[in-house]
């Protein structure tokens, strides 16, 4: 330990005359106790705080990746004028064995804004905003609830973009060493018969602009009612054709994923898991399989969880970094949230969701993310 | 401090020349000296150079507190053959209010306290003292902080506006 002037005598004479030097290792200890707020404020303390900072993040309970609770959306009949309408909400549930972890973390209530999730990615939100006076005129967000601020806008339809139909998903990927990147990929489609998603264009917001769209090759489709998912720095959605199209945002270029077998299931999923791509399948008997991508080269699954049960036709979702997977009734009779271990298949009743929610609609499993 | 003659008797001496005797037992709290009585078990006199004689008086206090609070419970698990859970959370209940009284100095004893703990290697101590350090400071603004613990402002006006331009919800008013 290096030497500390440490001079009793004199501070017992006059406390505000005294000097202590405080060694890294315990500036360190402090910033990692510190919450998230004066953690950053006390970052232009020095040069040397602001550099034992950027080691006391990783040792911050605050910024570990820990899964506080769920966005999902319900649906409220509202009247106006004798006029009936239903009006989606976000809402959120923390887990109660967070909660006392890290508590009043989230704290904004997003309920004065006509807003819909359409993408969660590493503790930030992509969202979609509807006038109700134009229903047409849409907005889009990026919103961190963390930290309670909107971090872009910008107005829907794009000049540049045709008007398609489209849907989105949002690529964040943050390094503490590096500058942080944010991409939404928008995919573009027309309708013939159906619509066919078969193009994408991505905004980066580093530039703040569209990248010319892009078309999928011959008869690549994106099912548009399934989830973006993000893992490693690729955004990944389901094709029509049952295979994976991962897009990397930054370089604008694509490729496909087989999947791992060619069972008949009745559902199929993407999700992330401890960095790594998921693949879930459930069969008609209710069997789900949930299948891991070791190495996106060899295109190598390996099966890590099988497990049956009535209990998986409903909505789920996996832990982005346990091993578990949160269950949501699909009825609205007994809407308490399940989650499932999938090492041992122990079932857990979590927390009660509201009596509206829609859980036809996707649910997202939040982790807060500051800076 | 003496306590019973059949106890291993240390003496440990601080900064200013200042000796303390106390049982092996609540020495052995510091890990530090522990592993000092590992390598030579003869010693019974240990210079500690780093720590004045008013926080090492603390420290003792603190570790006699700790290992009495440990013993007792020992001694009733030991008596009814099981502990009772009521009495065993009344136990911490107490302990923990004392480490909150133990807890109330000004912030350059607070420092010399972790200091000396982290010198000593007293993992409790260091953890309540470090804990306590933090929600002491957590309120307060950078200059604040340069002037409770004289850092010197060695970042250029540039690089500061920098940083709080990274985060600048960090440095709103509402807590």
């Amino acid at each position: 330990m290096a030497p500390v002037s440490v001079r009793r005598s004199e501070r017992l004479k006059g406390k505000a005359q005294s000097a202590v030097t405080l060694p890294d290792d315990v500036v360190i200890e402090i910033l990692s106790w510190l919450p998230p707020k004066p953690f950053f404020r006390f970052k232009c303390v020095s040069k040397s705080w602001c550099a034992l900072s950027s080691v006391a993040y990783y040792h911050n309970k605050h910024f570990q990746p820990t899964a506080h609770g769920l966005f999902y959306h319900t649906n409220e009949r509202r009247e106006v004028n004798n006029f009936y309408y239903y009006a989606i909400h976000i809402s959120f549930v923390n887990f109660p064995a967070e909660a006392d972890k890290v508590s009043n973390t989230f704290r904004v209530s997003l309920d004065n804004f006509k807003l819909r999730v359409v993408d969660c990615c590493n503790g930030l939100l992509l969202v979609e905003g509807r006038d109700f006076d134009s229903p047409h005129a849409t907005e889009m967000y990026v919103y961190n609830p963390a930290i309670q601020n909107i971090l872009t806008v910008w107005s829907l339809p794009p000049k540049r973009l045709p008007r398609f139909y489209e849907v989105f998903s949002l690529a964040f990927e943050f390094d503490p060493c590096v500058q942080s990147q944010i991409h939404v990929v928008c995919f573009m489609g027309w309708c013939k018969q159906e619509v066919e998603y078969n193009s994408f264009s991505i905004f980066s917001f580093k530039t703040g602009k569209w990248k010319s769209a892009k078309k999928l090759g011959h008869g690549v489709r994106i099912i548009k009612s399934a989830k973006g998912i993000f893992v490693n720095g690729m955004v990944h959605r389901l094709t029509t054709r049952k295979e994976i199209l991962s897009i990397d945002p930054n370089r604008g270029s694509y490729q496909r994923i087989q999947p791992p077998h060619s069972h008949p299931a009745s559902r199929l999923n993407i999700e992330q898991c401890q960095g790594l791509l998921n693949f879930l399948t459930l069969d008609n008997n209710f069997e789900l399989s949930i299948w891991v991508l070791e190495s996106i080269d060899s295109q190598e699954w390996v099966l890590k969880h099988r497990l049956s049960g009535k209990i998986f036709d409903h909505n789920f979702v996996m832990h982005p970094w346990k091993n578990i997977l949160f269950v949501a009734p699909v009825t609205t009779d007994h809407n308490r949230l399940i989650s499932v271990d999938l090492n041992t298949g122990k079932e857990e009743k979590l927390c009660l969701l509201s009596p509206t929610a829609d859980m036809s609609d996707y649910i997202w499993v939040y982790m807060p993310y500051y800076k | 401090m003496a306590r019973s003659s059949t106890e291993n008797m240390i003496t440990l001496m601080s900064s200013d020349g200042e000796e303390f005797m106390v049982t092996e037992k609540v020495a052995r709290e510091c890990t530090t000296i522990r592993n000092m009585l590992e390598d030579d078990c003869v010693i019974t006199n240990i210079p500690l150079p780093n720590v004045t004689s008013d926080i090492l008086s603390m420290v003792i206090e603190y570790c006699m507190e700790h290992v009495a609070a440990a013993e007792k419970a020992a001694a009733e698990t030991a008596e009814k053959g099981s502990s009772s859970a009521p009495a065993a959370a009344k136990a911490n209940k107490d302990l923990e209010e004392w480490d909150k009284a133990f807890m109330n100095v000004d912030v350059y004893t607070l420092c010399d306290l972790i200091l000396a703990a982290n010198y000593l290697n007293v993992s409790g101590l260091l953890d309540l003292t470090i804990q306590t350090a933090a929600n002491l400071i957590k309120g307060k603004s950078p200059e604040q902080i340069r002037k409770t613990f004289h850092i010197q402002n060695d970042l250029s006006l540039e690089e500061e506006e920098k940083i709080r331009s990274q985060t600048p919800w960090a440095f709103e008013k509402s807590e």
